[in-house]
């Protein structure tokens, strides 16, 4: 479909005045900040070069900054807070979940600009980046890193209101709140704080109590710096808007079932909500064991302040309005991919369906779709459950993970609830039949694409081997078409009427009485394309209808032994690649435990570093992505790992015996063609020094193109974790992984 | 003794070895066999050391094979070697009837200024299980072990003073001579320790053993303590090894080094 702006330009171009140009000009702005979105969405990678903090550890980052400490009270405490936020810091700023000089980080950057435009010594202290996180949320850390979450660019109205996120942020970071904080839960605990109320609650409390006035003070403060600048005032009300409907998703739109309807599928009204639940919001909400003050507080806190002289003179946007929005849609179509990876499919469909209604040909959104709905299709109860494909995996222990299952659509608000309602009273072959349909559509738009492809196959195989649907069991004919047509029976009344037509006759009122049977007819349009049937048949070859009985009598199965049961395989697998292996260290003094962090990190480098010994020793072949000792041009190793930890993080969210599939494989699939291997190995340990040392190991091996897991292996034991413990444990795994049976 | 030792070892190593191919645990960085020298050691509380009655420190040198047949078991062969001294509290009388009716009673008298010198070669055959979690030969274990004991037991020429009643207005006194016996028993042990791996070669092994001579419990089972119901010199000195035997199996602590051989 020809865009608007597009339009108009050809029919313009031929009476070149200068307001026909200033039109042209105009449109052609309008169009360029949207053309990017028409077709199709790359999601967005950092590049560059890598800074200093990347490259570093976090124990070296920890030492320069005790180093500057000098001779303060509470010095213990100044080193153990250091330790620990840099530790974590570098935890975020290596685990791909951090855009490095992308339009968004870009953007937010020059807002920063703008904000301490008056302080450029302050300014050069300050790093701020774009996070990949679904959550409306921005938070600092001490020494100045600010981090914005992209689900927050996407709820935002205005520039003004994230320059005043941005310095809230700010003023928690060079007020050092975090370590205040810290140095207060220590005086708490040693009853020298000044917040030690009567009451063992009220202790209890106190912390709560704390960080809510710093909370206030950031609001004030970042108002403060709003002022020094020339963005609005007023536009920060909105600001609080968004934090109180943050959970709403970011725009309200009517969500209708016609979507998904076409000439020949109909879903029927039941699977429409009458009505949906009025927004609630409640902005005073008890906040007694919360970080923050409730809404309503914070804008009493604020709103006094909100008033300026110069108003009229200020801004919502300073930077640009154009690349605001750019950047508002981009972190919109960011935010349905992060959606599909925290598997939450519910708001996926909203959200792609949202924007689908203003990029209706965009293939990016369409696979989103198919995706959310295919997966939400795997979870649901197939209706004869003796034939659902089991996947047995590896060594047989799983890894835990919570089954999904669709919200309770009562509990939403807004719009959105209606995708709840129907996803929820669809059963397995309609919501099969209805993703098929709108999945094969998108394919037939873009036939070339290969995951579209894929994913018909998927729902094609899922409606044959988990639901038994042939192709003869969906009708070629539409309903009308067959109110229409003499009933099969009654060809000739002057032959006798045979057996079978009298079956044949009975079966097709009983099929034109059922109402709501939309499934059996979803397919009529589709069941008229050659290359349709072609591929339902190829995938349906070979595989004939269960016999009825199976449903009752069940074969036994014999139980395996415990021999078997314990069994490990011999994967014979000739190449791994290696994720950064994890580590933690404990140190338990039997009241609580604490992170030992210098330790920990040392003792990832020494798992990373035997796990490649134990490979080379046995002549296995391995691509390792890791994301320690990066150089400064390792930018393509850096958003490796990033699409790696999206991978491994959404896959082991969905459980050893899901059947849902991992939205990412697009990438993995290239990968692989690149790496020269499908399989994937991680490592790590968990040990706590208390009276007994103890060690927690695992290693996993997953497929990355049936997101199998492979191998799966826990070990627990009592010990040093020394370089010969790591040695031994790895060294078995890695022997199972690369030996063959024989 | 010393060519069935030798040839135990070979055989065993001999057939071993071909077995690591065929391994069921992938072993230590791929090695499964471990060669080593290990160390028995506890203070003599009750019995004397060799030569001396001095306080001292019972020791006992091994040479260790041991192979990893399983993730975390290992199959151990040993041989070993110590030397202790043996001291006899009593004196005794063995009475014979000869063929005039008469009886006849010879005394022995021990001389307690020299023990007797026990020295035993022993082989170990047992398995060594360590504690779940890690493969072998890392970390906790505990070790079974079956250990023949081929013992020599020596005497000096002062060792035994001997009155014969042949006559008795006019008994025999004398020096029954340097000789020595070879008595062969058995041991069971039960060992607990750990062992450490450096530098992914050396196997550093410590511990602490616990063992039982079976043959000396049936003796003082069957109330054989009583000398004068044994029948022989032999016999007496073959329940005092047993005994002396037992008392050094008892407990000892553990030190040995190896290397991880292939």
């Amino acid at each position: 479909m020809k865009d608007p702006g597009v339009f108009l330009f050809y029919n313009m171009r031929l009476q070149f005045t200068p307001q026909a140009l200033f039109i042209i000009l105009f449109c052609f702005l309008i169009n360029y900040s949207n053309a990017q979105f028409e077709l199709d969405y790359k999601p967005v990678i950092s590049s560059g070069t890598l800074p200093a903090e990347f490259l570093s550890t976090a124990q070296s980052m920890s030492e320069k900054d005790i180093s500057r400490l000098g001779d303060i009270k509470y010095k213990s405490a100044n080193e153990d807070f250091l330790k620990s936020n840099n530790y974590f810091l570098h935890e975020l700023l290596l685990s791909g979940d951090v855009l490095l000089n992308d339009p968004l980080s870009q953007y937010v950057n020059k807002v920063m600009d703008e904000l301490l435009k008056g302080d450029p010594s302050v300014r050069s202290t300050i790093k701020v980046f774009v996070t990949r996180s679904p959550d409306v949320n921005a938070f600092a850390f001490d020494n100045g890193y600010i981090f914005v979450n992209i689900g927050l660019l996407a709820q935002l109205e205005n520039e003004a209101q994230l320059a005043y996120v941005l310095s809230h942020e700010l003023t928690h970071a060079l007020k050092k709140h975090s370590l205040s904080q810290y140095i207060e839960n220590i005086k708490l605990k040693e009853g020298t704080s000044d917040y030690e109320g009567g009451t063992a609650k009220e202790r209890r409390l106190a912390r709560y109590r704390f960080s809510k006035e710093h909370e206030s003070e950031a609001d004030l403060e970042g108002l403060k710096m709003m002022k020094a600048t020339k963005y609005s005032i007023k536009a920060i009300r909105g600001a609080f808007d968004v934090l109180q409907y943050s959970y709403l998703p970011f725009e309200l739109v009517e969500f209708r079932k016609s979507f998904f309807e076409d000439e020949f599928l109909t879903l029927p009204d039941t699977l429409n909500l009458k009505k949906v639940s009025d927004i609630k919001a409640n902005d005073d909400y008890d906040d007694t064991k919360s970080t923050h003050p409730n809404i309503r507080k914070r804008r009493g806190t604020i709103d006094p302040e909100l008033v300026v002289d110069d108003e009229n003179n200020r801004k919502k946007f300073l930077v640009s309005e154009a690349d605001f929005k750019k950047i508002r849609e981009t972190s919109r179509f960011e935010l349905c991919r992060l959606y599909l990876v925290e598997r939450d499919y519910m708001n996926a469909i909203y959200a792609s369906y949202i924007l689908l209604q203003k990029y209706k040909d965009n293939i990016y959104l369409k696979k989103i779709m198919g995706k959310a709905l295919y997966n939400v299709m795997v979870t649901k109860p197939i209706p004869d459950q003796s034939f659902t494909p089991s996947i047995s995996i590896g060594a047989g222990r799983s890894s835990s993970s919570k089954q999904y299952s669709i919200p309770d659509y009562s509990n939403i608000e807004g719009p959105s609830q209606r995708v709840y309602y129907m996803m929820e009273n669809m059963n397995s072959v309609e919501l099969n039949v209805m993703a098929l349909s709108y999945v094969y559509k998108a394919y037939k738009q873009y036939p070339e694409d290969k995951a579209l492809s894929v994913l018909t196959d998927s729902l094609i195989s899922h409606l044959v081997y988990s639901n038994n649907l042939y192709l003869n069991d969906f009708s070629r004919k539409t309903k009308t078409e067959l109110k229409a047509a003499p009933l099969s029976a009654s060809v000739d009344l002057e032959q006798e009427e045979s057996k079978y037509t009298s079956i044949k006759r009975d079966q097709q009122k009983a099929e034109l009485e059922t109402a709501d049977n939309f499934s059996k007819y979803a397919l009529v349009g589709l069941l008229k394309e050659q290359d349709f049937v072609s591929r339902y048949s190829r995938i349906s070859k070979g595989h004939t209808k269960k016999p009825f009985t199976e449903s009752y009598a069940k074969p036994v199965q014999k139980k395996p032994s415990k021999n078997e049961e314990e069994k490990v395989p011999y994967l014979g697998i000739k190449k791994v690649i290696f994720l950064d292996p994890y580590y933690l260290k404990l140190k338990d003094d039997g009241e609580k435990k604490t992170v030992k962090y210098y330790e920990t990190e040392v003792h990832q480098q020494l798992l990373g570093t035997v796990q490649k010994e134990c490979a080379d020793k046995l002549h296995l072949e391995y691509m390792d992505v890791s994301v320690r000792n990066l150089q400064q041009n390792d930018l393509e190793k850096f958003n490796q790992n990033a699409l790696f930890n999206d991978w491994v993080e959404e896959r082991l969210k969905h459980g050893n015996k899901s059947r849902e599939l991992v939205t990412s494989y697009e990438f993995i699939e290239e990968f692989i063609k690149t790496a020269g291997t499908k399989y994937v190995a991680w490592s790590g340990i968990s040990n706590s020094k208390g009276k007994v040392e103890r060690n927690n190991y695992f290693f996993i091996l997953m497929d990355l193109e049936t997101g199998k897991q492979v191998k799966y292996q826990t070990e627990e034991n009592k010990g040093r974790d020394d370089k010969a413990m790591l040695n031994s444990l790895l060294y078995e795994s890695l022997s199972h992984v690369v030996k063959t049976a024989n | 003794m010393r060519f069935k030792e030798i040839f135990s070892v070979c055989i065993s190593a001999i057939t071993l070895w071909p077995l690591s191919a065929l391994a069921q645990s992938p072993g230590y960085l791929g090695k499964h066999v471990t060669l080593g020298y290990s160390n028995n050691f506890f203070p003599a509380l009750i019995g004397p050391v060799a030569k001396s009655y001095n306080k001292g420190l019972n020791s006992t040198h091994g040479l260790n094979f041991e192979y990893t047949i399983k993730n975390r078991t290992n199959f151990c062969f040993s041989f070993q070697r110590f030397r202790t001294g043996v001291n006899i509290n009593h004196t005794f009388i063995q009475s014979k009837v000869d063929s005039f009716g008469n009886t006849r009673n010879t005394t022995y008298n021990f001389d307690s200024k020299e023990p007797l010198l026990l020295q035993t070669n022993g082989l170990c055959f047992g398995f060594k299980f360590f504690d779940p979690g890690v493969l072998a030969p890392v970390g906790k274990y505990r070790k079974f072990e079956l250990v023949l004991l081929f013992s020599k037991l020596t005497y000096g020429g002062k060792s035994f003073i001997i009155f014969d009643n042949y006559t008795n207005a006019n008994p025999i006194k004398g020096k029954i001579g340097t000789g020595e016996y070879k008595f062969n028993s058995f041991a069971l042990t039960y060992s607990l320790g750990r062992q450490r791996v450096l530098f992914d070669l050396l196997v550093l092994d410590y511990g602490i053993q616990f063992g039982v001579v079976p043959a000396a419990l049936v003796a003082t089972l069957n109330m054989e303590s009583d000398y004068s119901s044994l029948s022989t010199l032999e016999s007496v000195l073959r329940q005092e090894t047993n005994r002396r035997l037992f008392r050094y199996e008892t407990i000892n602590l553990h030190i040995g080094l190896g290397f991880l051989a292939f």
